[in-house]
């Protein structure tokens, strides 16, 4: 038994090596590994990374069934193309552009326009921030005493409305880097725009956001 | 009568933070069922990529043996089959046959124009007959065979050269003693009439240099 001296894992000669053990193994190796065939090592990415792209669809979609076939039409991609990776960026980024693109292409898409125009007639709201008397109609006639915590829900309520709201070049970098999972440069590779913009998007979407509740009189 | 004051006044910024994570937020089972459905995806994709990797073999495999079958097929059209009338020889005859003889020229008979059938007048033209001028293509440069026209001068000076030196000098020496006849203008006389200044001019008036 010895000592490896390039990882410092423990070799066995006899035992799994240290290809078998994928829980340290960095995403390029994996990448790597999955190209001479490994389909265990392209398992090891999908459970490294399934989250982060299943909320950045979701950032994008707003649905989690959308979002979750976005993400598979984008993993399977990823799969198909992985001959493409040159490792410039990280695998993670690579795969969120690929996440980001599938899900604008199903953002774009005829059939999730009607599914959304059907479910909003039936839910009888034509806009995300169509509701937005409610909260500003019981904060007005709240009282003098009003509980905090109502209050914040719907101040809550409401900023998740008007994000909803937002236009898109607004919204979509406000949501991926409001969520916290991801970097700007992460948000800049997905959005394909430069870092610059992304927080110029940031800030403005901020910013038109606190002039509209501050409209709503919170 | 509640003022602004009296109303709790939370931090937007700080909502808008706390909405935000919310918005993406993914559930732990949601997240697991996902990435279920998406292992499942994987190996139906590569089960599908795989057949279809077969289909597409096939598909490759048939159109190479039906462009084989086609060129063997032609090539067997034009090789003569065995049991034709064409004679096999062997590559290396070890008796040469003869050249065959030349054969004797063919005599064709000559064809024979007919004469045309000479007629006292001229066939009529067509009224819109015109004198066919040759076509020339435009690079190329026309040569128009024009005949030179004779030097005017020239023809003078031969001309003058031809005049007998008698009947020159005759004519010349007329031509001297002839009177020569000026006939006689008469011009009347031209008056010019006196200028007359109307004023004086001061001396002082004209600077030195004016004129």
């Amino acid at each position: 038994m010895r000592r490896s001296s390039r990882r410092g894992a423990w070799v066995f000669p006899t035992g799994p090596g240290p290809a078998t053990t994928k829980d340290c193994v960095t995403d390029l190796e994996l990448v790597e590994r999955a190209r001479m065939g490994d389909s265990d090592a392209f398992g090891v990415l999908v459970e490294r990374h399934h989250r982060a792209a299943l909320r950045a669809a979701v950032a994008a979609l707003g649905a989690a069934d959308d979002a979750d076939d976005a993400v598979q039409e984008a993993w399977i991609a990823a799969r198909d193309r992985l001959a493409d990776f040159r490792g410039e960026a990280a695998f993670r980024t690579w795969l969120l552009a690929i996440v980001w693109r599938r899900a604008l292409d199903r953002r774009r898409g005829v059939g999730r326009w009607l599914r959304r125009l059907v479910s909003l007639e039936a839910s009888g709201a034509g806009d995300a921030g169509s509701n937005l008397a409610a909260p500003l109609a019981l904060v007005a006639g709240a009282g003098p005493t009003p509980e905090r915590a109502a209050l914040t829900g719907e101040l809550q309520r409401t900023v998740a409305g008007l994000v909803r709201a937002l236009p898109p070049k607004l919204r979509d970098p406000l949501l991926l880097v409001g969520s916290g999972d991801y970097s700007y440069d992460e948000v800049a590779a997905m959005l394909a725009t430069p870092v610059g913009t992304v927080k110029w998007r940031v800030s403005e979407a901020r910013r038109q956001l606190r002039v509209k509740l501050t409209r709503l009189g919170f | 009568m509640a003022t602004p004051n009296d109303q709790p006044h939370p931090d937007l910024d700080t909502a808008i933070d706390a909405v935000l994570p919310s918005l993406t937020a993914v559930g732990d089972e949601i997240a697991a069922g996902s990435l279920r459905r998406t292992r499942i995806a994987l190996a139906e994709a590569r089960g599908v990529t795989a057949g279809g990797h077969t289909w597409r073999w096939a598909v490759a495999t048939a159109a190479v043996l039906l462009v084989l079958g086609s060129s063997l097929a032609l090539w067997r059209s034009r090789t003569p089959a065995p049991g034709s009338s064409v004679e096999r020889r062997p590559a290396n005859p070890v008796v040469v046959p003869a050249a065959p003889a030349p054969a004797a020229p063919q005599v064709m008979p000559v064809p024979v124009v007919p004469q045309r059938l000479a007629s006292a007048e001229p066939a009529a033209r067509r009224p819109d007959w015109r004198r066919g001028v040759p076509v020339r293509a435009t690079s190329a440069p026309v040569v128009v065979d024009v005949p030179p026209r004779p030097d005017p001068l020239i023809a003078l000076v031969r001309a003058v050269q031809q005049i007998p030196e008698a009947a020159w000098r005759v004519s010349a020496s007329r031509n001297s003693d002839a009177p020569v006849t000026v006939p006689e203008v008469s011009i009347p006389p031209i008056v010019v009439p006196s200028i007359e200044t109307t004023a004086e001019v001061h001396a002082e008036s004209i600077a030195p240099g004016e004129p």
